[in-house]
C-alpha cells in the first residue's frame, strides 16, 4: 500500500514539473500560433464591407472568389513555381552533401558551416545582398561589363529568373542538412557489402547510395516545398512585384487591397497543400520501413 | 599449364597502417575447396587480411593471386571473392529475400534461376518465415545467417567469413558451424574463415592458420597444431597445455635432456635443434600427464616424474581436472576420467609423470 502512495506521488512530482518546464512554452504556442490559427479559419468563413472591414457572419464568399480563374492560375503557378525550385534544390544540395559525407571530417564541418553560415543571417538582409549583386550596376554587371562579355548592363534583378534564383539560394540548406545527415549515417560495411557483390560505383550509387538517401530527400522536400509556396519577400524584392503568386498575394490581401477573409481562405488552401505533402510523406516513409 | 590447385596464394603480404603494422609479411596458400581458419586474438590482422583478399585494402608490400590471377589493380567488384561481414552490413532498405538476390540480379540471371537459387539458400537457413521483412526487424543471429546467404548463394570461387557465427548462441552455433562444413564440401567452395574460438576452429577447418601480432605462427591441420605446436603462442592458443619451463642441458639425434629446477628430465624430441642451455617450455596436453599412484604401468625409464602440491579438483560432466603447481608456483593441470576415484587433499605432495614420448618442447618467448 505504502509503496503504491510513494509511486502515485512520485508521478505527480513529474508531471508539475513537467508543467513547469514546458508550461511557458505551451502557453507561448497557443498565444502566438493556435490562436491565429484558428482565426485565420475563422475570417475565411467571413465576408467584408466596402471599406475593408471584416463582417462576422458565415459565408462562403472568399472561397468562392478563389474558384475565379485569376486566383487558379496564381495558385497553379506557385505550385509549379515551388516544385520547380524543389527539383533544382535537392539537384543543387545532392552533389554537395554527398561530397560533404565523404570527405573528412575537418573538411566536412567546413562544407557545413559554409551551408549554414548564409542561413543564420537575417533572410531580408540576403535578399538585400542579391539586390546588391544583380541590380543594373551590381557586381555581377560590372564584372561581365569589365570581362568584356557584354556591352549594356543585362536586366537580371526584377525577373522571374532571380526570383528562382532568391528561392532556391534560400532553400538550399533546408535540403542539404536532412540529406547530409542521412548520408553521412550510412554504414561504409554496407557499401563495402555492395562492392563485395559486384556493384560498380555507379550500380552502388542507384542500387544502395539512393535508396538509403531517400528519408532525407523527403525530409528536405517538405522542408523546401512548403517555405517556397509560402515565400512572398522574394518575390516581391526580386520579382519586383511583377511575379505574383501566393505569398504576395495573401500579403496583399492583408495589407493593400484589405480583403481578410480572401487572404485567410488562401492562407487555409495553401496549408492544407502543406498538410497533404506532410501526410503523404509520412505514408510513404511508413511504407518504407514496414514493407 | 598451372597444374597446382592453389586457390589463393599470398607472398609476402604486408599492410602498413601508418606506422603499424597489421599483417606483417604474410606467405600462405589455401588449395582450392579448403576450409581454411585463421585463428588468433583480436587485433592480430585477420580482418586485414580477409580485407586484402577481398579488395578493400590493398597491400602495402607482397602479391596476392586469387585463382592463379594476380590481384593488383582488381577492384572488389571484379573479384570472385563473396565476404560475410564481421557486422553483417546487411543492406537496410531491401527486404530479407532482396537482400539474398543481390549479387544474382547484378549478374543478371534470368528470374527463374535467382528465385531457385534465392529459395534453396532461404530453405537452408532456415528464415522462410521472414522473408518479406526488413534486416532491422529480424534478430543478430538471423541476421547473420542472412549475411551467410546473401554471399554463399552467388557460388563464388572463395568465401570469406568474418567470424560470422560470433551473435549466435551455443546450440545455434555447433548447428550452424556443422551446417557451413557440410554447405562448403557440397558446394566445393574455398572458404576462409576468421574466428578467435579455438574449438570452433578445430571442429570446422581443414587447416589452421595461428596468427599473432601480425604474422601466421603456425600452419597446419587441427592434429598437426595439437600435438606438435611449433611455438609458445600455438600451444597456449590451442587446448589447455601444461608449460613447464627449463632450459636444455643436452640433445642428440633422439632424445633431449633437459633441467626444470633441478629435475633433469628425458624427452623424444629431437626436432627441433636447440644450444645447450638454452631456455625452453616442455609442454605436455592435461590429458597426458597422470598421477604415479594411479599409474598401473609407470616406470621411470618410460615416464618422467616430477612432484607438484595439490590443490583442488573441477568436475566437468564427464571429465575431472586436477590443479596442482609445482614448488615454483607453475601451474599443473590434469584431466582424468571422472569415474576414476582419484582422491587427494589440498597441499598433499603429489608424484605426476607424462611419457617421455608425450611431450614436446618449444622456445620459451615472451607471448
Ligand atoms: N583502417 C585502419 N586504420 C588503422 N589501423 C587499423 C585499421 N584497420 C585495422 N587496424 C589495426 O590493425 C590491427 C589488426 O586489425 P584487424 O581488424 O585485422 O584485427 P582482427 O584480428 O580482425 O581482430 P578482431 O578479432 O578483434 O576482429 C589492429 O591493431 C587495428 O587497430
Ligand atoms: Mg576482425
Amino acid at each position: 500500500m505504502d509503496k503504491e502512495k510513494g509511486k502515485t506521488k512520485r508521478k505527480k512530482g513529474v508531471l508539475g514539473n513537467a508543467f513547469l518546464t514546458i508550461g511557458p512554452m505551451a502557453l507561448w504556442t497557443v498565444l502566438f500560433f493556435v490562436f491565429p490559427f484558428i482565426y485565420i479559419i475563422l475570417v475565411s468563413f467571413c465576408s467584408r464591407d466596402q471599406f475593408g472591414n471584416i463582417v462576422y457572419s458565415f459565408s462562403l464568399d472568399a472561397y468562392k472568389t478563389l474558384t475565379k480563374a485569376v486566383y487558379l492560375q496564381v495558385i497553379g503557378r506557385t505550385l509549379k513555381m515551388a516544385a520547380i525550385v524543389t527539383v533544382l534544390v535537392t539537384l543543387i544540395a545532392y552533389p554537395y552533401a554527398y561530397i560533404c559525407s565523404k570527405a573528412s571530417k575537418k573538411v566536412q564541418s567546413l562544407l557545413i558551416i559554409g551551408v549554414m553560415i548564409p542561413f543564420w543571417i537575417n533572410s531580408l538582409l540576403r535578399i538585400y545582398a542579391i539586390m546588391n549583386f544583380t541590380s543594373k550596376n551590381g557586381l555581377i554587371n560590372n564584372f561581365l561589363m569589365g570581362m568584356g562579355i557584354i556591352k549594356e548592363p543585362i536586366q537580371i534583378l526584377y525577373t522571374t529568373g532571380a526570383v528562382y534564383f532568391g528561392l532556391v539560394y534560400s532553400l538550399l540548406p533546408m535540403m542539404v542538412m536532412p540529406l547530409y545527415s542521412c548520408l553521412e549515417k550510412i554504414d561504409p560495411a554496407v557499401l563495402e557489402a555492395g562492392r563485395d557483390l559486384g556493384c560498380s560505383s555507379r550500380q552502388l550509387f542507384l542500387k544502395v547510395i539512393f535508396p538509403l538517401s531517400i528519408p532525407g530527400i523527403m525530409g528536405g522536400l517538405v522542408l523546401v516545398f512548403v517555405p517556397a509556396m509560402f515565400n512572398f519577400y522574394i518575390a516581391d524584392a526580386l520579382g519586383g512585384g511583377k511575379t505574383i503568386i501566393i505569398g504576395n498575394l495573401i500579403s496583399s490581401q492583408f495589407s493593400t487591397a484589405k480583403n481578410w477573409p480572401l487572404g485567410a481562405a488562401l492562407s487555409v488552401v495553401v496549408m492544407l497543400i502543406s498538410t497533404v505533402l506532410i501526410f503523404v510523406k509520412n505514408k510513404i516513409e511508413k511504407a518504407r520501413t514496414y514493407s | 599449364m598451372i597444374r597446382d590447385n592453389n586457390m589463393i596464394e599470398l607472398i609476402g603480404v604486408t599492410k602498413q597502417f601508418g606506422e603499424m603494422t597489421a599483417v606483417n609479411h604474410i606467405d600462405l596458400i589455401v588449395k582450392e575447396g579448403e576450409f581454411m581458419t585463421f585463428l588468433g586474438p583480436s587485433g592480430c590482422g585477420k580482418t586485414t587480411t580477409l580485407r586484402m583478399i577481398a579488395g578493400f585494402e590493398e597491400p602495402s608490400d607482397g602479391k596476392l593471386f586469387i585463382d592463379h590471377e594476380d590481384c593488383d589493380n582488381v577492384p572488389a567488384n571484379l573479384r570472385d571473392v563473396n565476404t560475410v561481414f564481421q557486422n553483417y552490413a546487411l543492406f537496410p532498405h531491401l527486404s530479407i529475400r532482396d537482400n539474398i538476390a543481390f549479387g544474382l540480379k547484378l549478374k543478371k540471371l534470368s528470374k527463374e534461376e535467382i528465385d531457385k537459387r534465392v529459395n534453396k539458400m532461404i530453405e537452408l537457413i532456415k528464415l522462410e518465415e521472414h522473408i518479406n521483412k526488413k534486416p532491422s526487424q529480424l534478430s543478430g543471429g538471423q541476421k547473420q545467417r542472412v549475411a551467410i546467404a546473401r554471399s554463399l548463394v552467388n557460388e563464388p570461387k572463395v568465401l570469406l567469413l568474418d567470424e560470422p557465427l560470433g551473435a549466435l548462441d551455443l546450440k545455434l552455433r555447433k548447428e550452424m558451424q556443422i551446417e557451413l562444413k557440410h554447405l562448403q564440401k557440397e558446394l566445393g567452395i574455398t572458404f576462409i574463415y576468421v574466428t578467435h574460438d579455438q574449438e570452433e576452429a578445430l571442429t570446422i577447418s581443414d587447416r589452421i592458420a595461428i596468427m599473432n601480432k601480425g604474422n601466421i605462427e603456425q600452419l597446419g591441420t587441427a592434429e598437426e597444431i595439437y600435438d606438435t605446436p611449433k611455438t609458445k603462442f600455438a600451444a597456449n592458443f590451442i587446448g589447455e597445455t601444461n608449460l613447464l619451463t627449463g632450459y636444455i642441458v643436452s640433445q642428440d639425434s633422439e632424445k633431449t635432456v633437459v633441467n626444470l629446477h633441478n629435475q633433469i628430465l628425458t624427452i623424444y624430441d629431437a626436432d627441433k635443434k636447440y644450444k645447450e642451455r638454452e631456455r625452453i617450455c616442455v609442454c605436455v596436453r592435461p590429458e597426458n600427464m597422470h598421477f604415479v599412484d594411479y599409474l598401473p604401468d609407470y616406470s621411470e625409464e618410460k615416464y618422467n616424474t616430477i612432484t607438484c602440491i595439490y590443490e583442488e579438483q573441477i568436475y566437468i560432466g564427464n571429465l575431472r581436472r586436477h590443479i596442482l603447481h609445482t614448488p615454483e608456483g607453475e601451474p599443473v593441470k590434469i584431466t582424468r576420467c571422472a569415474r576414476k576415484g582419484e582422491v587427494y587433499n589440498r597441499g598433499d605432495y603429489v608424484k605426476v609423470c607424462f611419457s617421455k614420448k608425450r611431450c614436446i618442447m618449444v622456445k620459451d618467448e615472451e607471448v
